[in-house]
C-alpha cells in the first residue's frame, strides 16, 4: 500500500499554548480520512501541517516518502508538493484573492509555470464541470457564501492536486450546496484523489471518509480506525466533547440518547415503533 | 447537562407589562457620533466601489478602451492639466473631459458631485490670495480696526482672482480626469491595467488585497458598531465611546493580523513562493493606440504652453 503521509508524534504550540500532542497516523493513496474533534482541539493545525504551511514542533511528517521540514520543502520539492496537495480553507474569504472568480482559478497553475494557453483552457473546463462558468468574470468578494465555497474549491482543483485537504468543508453552507459539496467529494473519490478532511459534521464523515482519526481535547489522538468503528465508539466520542447527550420527552416518556448536532434520529424509529 | 440547568431566578422571571408604546418618540433624539458617521461613509463608498464592479459602470468610449491604455492616456492628460501654465489648454482639458464623460455614459452630474468637493476645498484654501496685505489699492471691504487695517483690495483683488480662478480650474480638471477613472474602470480592470504598465506584478497585488480586505475589515467594523449600539440605550459619555473605539480598533487590527497570515499560507499553499505571476493580458488594438496617440498630443501641447 502506497503512504501519501506518514506523521510521527507530531506536535505543535502556539506560544505555550499546545495544539497537537504526539499525533501519530498515516494516510494512503485514495484513501479518505476525516479528522473528527472540536472546537479547538487541533484539526486545522494538523491540515496545515500536512501542507507544508507550518512545520512540527517536535515529530517527523513525510510526504511520500519525503520529509516536510522548512529547510526539506524548496526547489523541486517544494512545487511538486504544491502541485499534488491542494488546501481549502475554512474561510473561504482568506482563500479568494484575485480580481476575478476568472484569475482566481488561475493563480495556482500560473504560479507553477504552465502555459497561458492552458491555463485558461484548464479555467474554462473547470468551470464548466463545476457548473460555476456564470461566475468567471464576477469578483469573488460579491459572491454568496455557498458560490465562495464552489470557487475556492475550483481554485484548488485548478492544479489538479493528486491530495485534497479541506478544513470544514461544509462550514456556513446552505443544504444544497452542501449536496453540491458531497457529490462533487463522492466524484473525486471515485478518481482516486486522496481526501482528508478536518470536520466535526459526522454525517459528511460517514458519507465520505472510510477512515477517521478523533483529536480530543488534550490535542492528542484519542481514535484511528475505520469510520464505522470510529463512530460506533459513544463513549469515546462523547468524551472527546463531539457528540453531546441529549434527553427529550415522547408523551410521558423522558429518552435520553446521544447524537451530533446534525444527525438524523434514526434510533428514536424503533422506539417509536415500540410504542 | 441541559443547556439551562441551574439558571438563576431573575432569569426565569418574565415579563408581564408590555412596553409604553404610549412612550414612543418622547424622548430625546441623540445624534450619531462622529465614528458611527465616518464608518457609515467609508462603508458606504466600498460598497459603491463594489457595486460598479458588479457591472453598473455600462458600456461607452473609455470602457471600450483597455485598461492599461485607458489607465495610461487618462494620467497623460491629467499630468498635462497639472502642468500647463495656459488657462485654454486647462478649459480645453475640462472640455474634453465632460464630453469624454458623456461618450463614457458617466453623467454629468455624477462627475461634478464627485469633483465639486476638491474644487470647493481648493478654492477655500486659496482665499488668502483674495486678500491684500502690502499692495497698494482702493479698500473694499473694511476688515479689523482701521489701525490695523486688514482690507480686501480692487487691484489685489484683480490680481489675485485670476491666479485663484486658474488654480481650482486646474483641481477641477485633474480630480474630474480621476473621477472619470474611477466611474469607467471596475477595481479589477484598473489592478489589472497597471499590470500591464509594469508596475510591479507584487505592488499590484498588495495594492488590491489592500483593497479587497479593507472592505471585509470594514463590514467587521461597521458589525461591532452595529453590535454596540444594539446593546445601547442612549448616547455613551465620551470616555466610554473612547473605550469602546479603543477596543474595536484593537480587534479590527487582530483580525487584520489574522487574515493577513491566513490569506498568506493560502497564496503559498497554491504554489506563491514571491513572485507573482499572471496573466500578459489581450493585445492593444487600433483604438487604443488611437486613444494613447491623443493623450500624448495634449500632454505635448500643455509643454508647449
Amino acid at each position: 500500500m502506497d503512504l501519501v503521509y506518514r506523521l510521527d508524534k507530531v506536535s505543535y504550540s502556539y506560544g505555550a499554548s499546545k495544539a497537537l500532542d504526539e499525533v501519530s497516523f498515516s494516510v494512503s493513496r485514495g484513501g479518505s480520512l476525516a479528522i473528527l474533534g472540536s472546537n479547538g482541539s487541533g484539526k486545522s493545525t494538523l491540515l496545515k501541517i500536512m501542507n507544508g504551511l507550518i512545520f512540527p514542533s517536535a515529530g517527523t511528517i513525510e510526504f511520500a516518502g519525503a520529509t516536510l521540514d522548512e529547510s526539506g520543502l524548496t526547489g523541486g520539492l517544494l512545487r511538486c508538493f504544491r502541485e499534488r496537495v491542494g488546501f481549502v480553507f475554512s474561510e473561504p474569504d482568506v482563500q479568494l484573492f484575485c480580481p476575478t472568480v476568472f484569475d482566481e482559478l488561475a493563480f495556482g497553475p500560473l504560479q507553477l509555470e504552465l502555459s497561458e494557453k492552458e491555463v485558461k483552457e484548464r479555467v474554462h473546463e473547470l468551470l464548466d464541470m463545476l457548473g460555476i462558468s456564470a461566475l468567471s468574470e464576477r469578483p469573488p468578494y460579491t459572491l454568496s457564501t455557498g458560490e465562495k465555497k464552489k470557487v475556492a474549491i475550483a481554485s484548488v482543483l485548478s492544479t489538479n492536486p493528486d491530495v485534497l485537504l479541506m478544513d470544514e468543508p461544509t462550514n456556513g453552507l446552505d443544504p444544497r450546496t452542501q449536496v453540491w459539496l458531497f457529490e462533487l467529494l463522492r466524484e473525486l473519490k471515485t478518481l482516486e484523489k486522496t481526501c482528508v478532511m478536518a470536520t466535526h459534521d459526522l454525517s459528511l464523515a460517514e458519507d465520505l471518509a472510510d477512515r477517521a482519526i478523533v483529536l480530543d481535547e488534550t490535542h492528542g489522538k484519542a481514535a484511528d480506525g475505520a469510520i464505522s468503528d470510529v463512530l460506533r465508539d459513544r463513549d469515546m466520542l462523547l468524551k472527546a466533547n463531539i457528540i453531546h447527550e441529549h434527553s427529550h420527552r415522547h408523551g410521558h416518556v423522558v429518552h435520553s440518547h446521544t447524537h451530533s448536532p446534525f444527525a438524523s434520529h434514526d434510533e428514536h424509529l424503533p422506539f417509536l415503533k415500540e410504542r | 447537562m441541559p443547556p439551562l440547568n441551574g439558571a438563576p431566578s431573575w432569569f426565569k422571571e418574565a415579563r408581564e407589562t408590555p412596553c409604553p408604546v404610549h412612550a414612543a418618540g418622547r424622548g430625546r433624539h441623540h445624534a450619531r457620533g462622529y465614528v458611527d458617521r465616518s464608518l457609515d461613509n467609508i462603508t458606504s463608498f466600498t460598497k459603491r466601489l463594489i457595486a460598479m464592479d458588479n457591472g453598473t459602470g455600462g458600456r461607452g468610449a473609455l470602457q471600450s478602451i483597455e485598461p492599461s491604455a485607458r489607465l495610461f492616456g487618462l494620467l497623460a492628460i491629467a499630468l498635462a492639466a497639472a502642468i500647463t501654465a495656459h488657462s485654454i489648454v486647462l478649459g480645453l482639458i475640462i472640455l474634453a473631459t465632460a464630453m469624454l464623460a458623456l461618450g463614457s455614459r458617466v453623467g454629468l452630474v455624477e462627475l461634478v458631485k464627485r469633483t465639486a468637493p476638491s474644487a470647493v476645498f481648493a478654492f477655500i484654501m486659496m482665499t488668502p490670495a483674495f486678500l491684500g496685505f502690502i499692495f497698494p489699492g482702493e479698500e473694499t471691504l473694511p476688515m479689523g480696526p482701521s489701525a490695523y487695517k486688514t482690507a480686501l483690495t480692487s487691484s489685489q483683488a484683480a490680481y489675485g482672482a485670476p491666479s485663484v480662478f486658474f488654480f481650482v480650474s486646474r483641481v477641477v480638471a485633474v480630480v474630474s480626469l480621476a473621477a472619470l477613472l474611477s466611474l469607467t474602470t471596475t477595481p479589477g480592470a484598473l489592478f489589472n491595467g497597471l499590470k500591464r504598465l509594469k508596475v510591479p506584478p507584487l505592488f499590484v497585488a498588495t495594492l488590491f488585497m489592500t483593497f479587497r480586505y479593507l472592505f471585509i475589515l470594514l463590514t467587521i467594523a461597521e458589525d461591532a458598531a452595529l453590535a454596540g449600539k444594539s446593546r445601547t440605550i442612549g448616547r455613551a459619555d465620551t470616555a466610554s465611546s473612547r473605550r469602546w473605539f479603543a477596543s474595536r480598533a484593537a480587534l479590527i487590527l487582530k483580525k487584520a493580523m489574522n487574515t493577513a497570515d491566513e490569506v498568506g499560507m493560502a497564496m503559498a499553499s497554491r504554489g506563491f513562493t514571491g513572485t507573482f505571476k499572471t496573466f500578459t493580458g489581450p493585445p492593444l488594438v487600433g483604438r487604443d493606440y488611437l486613444w494613447i496617440g491623443f493623450s500624448l498630443f495634449v500632454f505635448f501641447i500643455s509643454l508647449g504652453f
